[in-house]
């Protein structure tokens, strides 16, 4: 039997039989109460509640009303209006500037009803500014935007405004080490992808999915009919299989990756893996100097910050080795760019800061299992985001270093409302043309 | 009985990069077992007797030894 959806329509209480006056400020407080109590007004000092705040609703019983002291404010029971009339009559200053009937104040149910709006208008500007010969709508100032998945694009592909970018990574090497690719997938045929294993043990494919997923975002893919998720849909895979099918690894296992990458004339690697580090530890001088060195060879490292935090009781510092100053440190941003709860901050001083972010929540990609795709959250999902991108900065201009790269991604970020300690130079935006 | 072992990662000074055997070789002298050789970017790789105190070693062209670390994906 259906269910008989009827309309409930919840009486709610307006007033609360209490009124909130605001007082002249000028007014000494001593006089004030002095007349209160002339006036026959008991008032009670909010900060006489200050060991059990929760319990001030007993100010209305025990006497007329309660001060809160620190606003100039006090809150009173209705029937004591006339008192405080006399009470006003009593002083040579005024009393009261304004009085008004307390409210009872409820959460806002059309939450999602607004939400679905806001969603439908983004939708809206978004579909007005792609009819070509049309000026384009400006963005709504003053109002945070939420970006969506629609049917040709991922959130993240547009607002990185890869959506809109002429490149592809075309003749571009990008190397992921990461727990392997699943080369059968539908979304690779045709692709040039190069793979090694640097671990012992455990499957030579990709069992865990991960590195699947972060491939899929660097590089990419777009359809005939020019669906697109990730970034660089033309450029050259080089799949290192560094952490094992549980997803771990070591040391030693990355920098052999690395070595391998860098010797295969990769532009860009991307790592979305790391260690959890204490506030204040240093960061490895082995891994700087190897940074260092790939730079040198023309290769960029980029890397995860961590997903340590748990914002906004705790912000985690960025983890080994993308606390490496010659390594670019990627955080995670959700679709309203707001950053994400879980990603690791700048708070170290020497090295250790964030120096971009990215799409890093709910963000589209292929998995490990023929044709399919999935969701993900972490700052591992924004690192392959920037590393793709810098894969069309180095297309854009094939004889940039990999300093030339940073200097350009940093540059073209989107300042976005976080602190640089969050959200470091802003959201990576692609070369448009 | 079989001696405890621990695992390093070292890196040679700039100037060594060209000559990083040496440095490979001086570690094996000292009972470093090689494992890797990371000629581009100057790293060996490797373990070493849990005895030997990494942060007190003094060889000619190697700029740091570190206890590798285990990672994660994140």
């Amino acid at each position: 039997m259906p269910i008989n959806m009827k309309t409930q329509i919840v009486e709610r209480k307006k007033n609360t039989g209490r009124n909130l006056v605001l007082l002249n400020a000028r007014l000494k407080r001593d006089n004030f109460f002095k007349a209160a109590g002339n006036a026959s007004v008991k008032l009670v000092h909010f900060s006489d509640y200050v060991l059990h705040p929760e319990k001030y609703l007993q100010a209305f019983i025990e006497a007329d009303g309660i001060y809160f002291e620190s606003l100039n404010v006090a809150v009173l029971n209705c029937e004591k209006e006339d008192e405080m009339n006399y009470l006003n009559s009593l002083l040579r200053q005024r009393a009261v500037w304004v009085t008004e009937p307390e409210r009872y104040v409820y959460k806002i149910d059309s939450y999602d009803y607004m939400k679905g709006y806001r969603d439908g208008v983004n939708a809206l500007l978004e579909n007005f500014n792609q009819i070509p010969g049309k000026e384009k709508m400006p963005e709504l100032t003053g109002v945070k935007r939420r970006y969506i998945d629609s049917g040709k694009f991922s959130w993240g592909i547009k607002t990185t405004r890869v959506s809109e970018s002429a490149f592809s990574g075309n003749g571009i090497r990008i190397a992921i080490l990461d727990t392997g690719v699943y080369k059968e997938h539908n979304d690779l045929k045709g692709r040039n992808i190069t793979v090694k294993k640097f671990v012992t043990s455990g499957s030579s494919g990709d069992a865990d999915g991960h590195g699947s997923h972060c491939t899929g975002i660097a590089c990419g893919f777009q359809d005939e009919k020019e669906f697109r998720y990730g970034v660089a849909y033309k450029s050259e895979i080089f799949s290192g299989k560094v952490l094992n099918d549980q997803g771990e690894g070591t040391d030693s296992g990355i920098l052999a990756g690395i070595e391998w990458a860098v010797n295969s004339q990769c532009r860009v690697i991307s790592m979305s893996l790391g260690a959890a580090n204490e506030a204040g530890e240093p960061y490895s001088q082995i891994y700087e100097n190897v940074a260092m060195r790939a730079i040198n060879q023309g290769t960029l490292i980029i890397a995860a910050a961590g997903n340590e935090s748990n914002r906004p009781l705790h912000i985690a510092p960025v983890g080994h080795p993308a606390n490496c100053p010659s390594i670019m440190a990627v955080g995670a941003i959700d679709s309203g760019h707001n950053i994400a709860y879980f990603s690791c901050g700048g708070i170290d001083p020497d090295g250790g800061q964030v120096d971009i972010v990215a799409p890093g929540i709910g963000v589209y990609s292929m998995i490990n299992a023929q044709n399919e795709h999935d969701k993900w959250d972490g700052t591992s999902m924004a690192t392959p985001f920037v590393a793709g991108i810098a894969g069309l900065y180095f297309e854009q201009q094939k004889n940039a270093s990999p300093l030339d790269v940073w200097t350009r991604i940093t540059q073209h970020a989107k300042r976005l409302d976080l602190s640089s300690v969050d959200g470091g130079s802003g959201l990576v935006q692609a070369p448009v043309e | 009985m079989k001696t405890l072992k621990q695992n390093f990662i070292a890196l040679v000074s700039d100037d060594y990069l060209d000559q990083i055997e040496q440095v490979v070789d001086q570690l094996r002298a000292r009972g470093f077992e090689i494992k890797q050789v990371l000629r581009i970017t100057g790293v060996i790789t490797g373990k070493v007797s849990i005895k030997i105190e990494l942060s007190e070693l003094n060889i000619e062209g190697l700029a740091s030894i570190e206890k590798p670390r285990k990672v994660k994906k994140t």
